[in-house]
């Protein structure tokens, strides 16, 4: 188990590694001087030779990268050219709305696929099994933006349920943090719910069919012991692996969220980032955002040990 | 001559040689009755040609000129009927803050959709079938490409797109570029996957032990297997893609915002949302549509070509 472990940790390093060289040529592939591109359309000459003598830009490029690295490493991801504020310090202050709404969506999620995925896989060819189907594929297909200004003219504007935008820190009052958070968390949850449903589903009508299942119904289990211990517990490792796999996509409907319900998140600042092309923010988030979810899905990966224990290494 | 013989049964049959209109015929009626036990395809299908009629004929079905702007009729909500102070024709579905026509632009707006959609899969599926084939033949590449998919992979695909149209610049090729690069890696290992499982198959152990290269072995054996779970994968590359370019114009990343495309569209009528909800609503209904129909089409295409294939999602 332990060699397991460190098995699945040795074959993350070389993944992280192409991340951030990928990560690290972004400035290098954009033609220019890297060091003027850095300091940003605002740097002035003496901005620039402190960037250049800082990130070694004169040095050969493998070492630029081994400084650009160690620097990471410990925290430091460079200074944004226009604010002059350390790119580590913006992320902190980002981190809570993003994490927020990200955990909440993921609960949602969860809540929503695994029922419904079980349930259809249950009541196979009846209608709940179609309405479900139905609502992963309709989930698949519509854009996440286009679900929420839905929902907002709905909800916020018309019945005036929710706050049609913002955020409000969950220092200032559990209810008022919620209110704020709600809509976007149902949206994003909604739509990373979709894959996982399905996968939830297939794995499910393929596990029914297994002996051990009408072993557990032949000895007089009730139905409930031998969908969810029997069945449900052996279609974990798919269905995990799905929830894994969809976080990528659950990141990129954060990021547009944000956007949607002007709330200042991580995606605000990838965004914003972009649109002054401030590039040590944009490297300093893809490499947080990259290694976050390289990592949840190593605990994810890890998370099979106890799912499936014919996994030993 | 010999696959006359193969299948038909003796008699007639073995005499009449079928021509080649006939055989198109058998095809047809084949196709037609795949589809009719298969509603959600058919139905899928349908939504997909209406698209790409609409597409090619939005010239012809628009009633305005998609971008004359008439500042009369700025933001006029959607009638049947000419409303009175307003000049020309009715706006079936509104107008936006410039006075164009909201039915005209929604139209033409299928255009770049549709390009997008199909340029990228085409590319997607050229670039990941090639490294694929390589990568699951030839075991000394097959590392070094796997890593470099394995560090794209971890890149949530969408902000990946994000990031390369920062470089790029905002256009139509520069968005299918993104948008190919991001989902090459995934395809990749999806072909490579299959011709894994394929080489081991004794039809390609036969074709090696009468002595075929490995060219001819990758050309002519295995590729020719690849593509029935491709082409599924094909419709699914569509659907996404559409979807990320809508994310991307939405968030000022992708085209150009004179093209009158859905993406665009709903992100200039995001700021009016709430007084003038359908300049959002159309476009996004149309887009969900397409990408529904192109999904719906996916499914049914991997439940006809291989029941085996129910874990593409």
């Amino acid at each position: 188990m332990k060699e397991y472990v460190a098995q699945r940790v040795l074959a993350m390093l070389p993944v992280l590694l192409i991340v951030a060289v990928f990560t690290f040529s972004l400035v290098h592939i954009v033609p220019g001087d890297p060091a003027i591109i850095l300091a940003g359309d605002s740097g002035t000459p003496e901005a620039v030779a402190n960037i250049r003598e800082r990130m070694g830009l004169d040095k050969p490029i493998y070492q630029q990268f081994y400084v650009w690295l160690t620097n990471a490493l410990q925290g430091d991801l460079g200074i944004s050219p226009a604010s002059r504020v350390p790119v580590a310090d913006q992320i902190m202050r980002r981190l809570e709305p993003t994490l927020s709404i990200g955990v909440f969506a993921l609960l949602l999620s969860i809540l929503m696929a695994v029922p419904l995925g079980v349930l259809a896989a249950w009541k196979q060819n009846t209608w709940v099994d179609r309405l479900s189907m139905v609502f992963a594929v309709l989930a698949f297909s519509i854009p996440v933006f286009w679900l929420e200004y839905n929902m907002i003219y709905l909800f916020a504007v018309n019945l005036e349920w929710f706050p049609a935008l913002g955020y409000k820190p969950i220092s200032e009052g559990i209810g008022q943090w919620l209110r704020h958070i709600t809509l976007p968390a149902i949206a994003v949850g909604i739509i990373s719910a979709a894959l996982p449903a399905r996968v939830t589903r297939s794995t499910m009508l393929e596990i029914l069919k297994e002996d051990y299942v009408r072993t557990a119904r032949a000895k007089g289990l009730i139905e409930r012991a031998v969908l969810l211990r029997h069945a449900l517990k052996n279609a974990m490792v798919p269905i995990l692996t799905m929830f894994g796999l969809s976080l990528a996509a659950m990141i990129g409907g954060l990021v547009i969220s944000e956007q949607v319900f002007a709330i200042p998140g991580m995606g605000r600042l990838i965004v914003d980032a972009v649109a002054t092309r401030d590039y040590p923010l944009i490297q300093g988030t893809l490499l947080l955002i990259a290694v976050s979810y390289v990592v949840i899905n190593l605990l994810i990966d890890l998370t099979y040990l106890y799912f499936d224990p014919r996994i030993r290494y | 001559m010999a696959q006359d013989v193969r299948t038909r049964p003796a008699g007639r049959a073995l005499l009449h040689r079928r021509t080649r209109l006939e055989r198109y015929q058998d095809r047809a009626r084949e196709a037609w009755r795949v589809l009719r036990k298969n509603p959600t395809m058919l139905l899928g299908l349908a939504i997909v040609i209406v698209m790409v009629l609409v597409a090619l004929l939005a010239g012809v079905l628009a009633t305005h000129d998609p971008r004359h702007l008439v500042p009369l009729d700025r933001l006029a909500s959607p009638s049947l009927s000419v409303e009175e102070g307003s000049k020309g024709t009715a706006h079936l579905f509104g107008s936006d803050e410039l006075g164009r026509d909201v039915f005209s632009r929604t139209l033409f707006g299928s255009r770049s959709s549709l390009q997008v959609g199909i340029l990228v899969a085409l590319g997607t599926i050229l670039l990941g079938t090639t490294f694929g084939l390589i990568s699951g033949y030839q075991r000394a590449l097959d590392f070094v490409v796997m890593r470099i998919a394995d560090g794209l992979m971890a890149i949530p695909s969408f902000l990946l797109a994000i990031a390369l149209m920062t470089l790029l610049g905002p256009s139509l090729r520069n968005v299918v570029i993104a948008l190919v690069i991001s989902s090459v890696p995934g395809t990749t290992r999806f072909v490579r996957s299959i011709v894994l499982s394929l080489r081991e198959r004794e039809f390609v152990l036969a074709a090696r032990a009468i002595g075929s290269g490995p060219i001819r072995l990758l050309v002519y054996h295995i590729f020719p297997n690849t593509i029935p779970p491709v082409l599924v994968l094909g419709s699914f590359i569509t659907a996404g893609a559409i979807l990320s370019e809508a994310g991307l114009s939405f968030l000022g990343a992708g085209l150009p915002p004179d093209v009158p495309s859905w993406g665009n569209m709903m992100g200039q009528g995001r700021t009016f949302n709430s007084i003038a909800p359908w300049m959002l609503f159309f476009p996004g209904l149309f887009l969900s549509l397409t990408v529904l129909g192109a999904n719906l089409l996916g499914d049914g295409l991997r439940d006809t070509l291989d029941p085996r294939l129910r874990r593409l999602q």
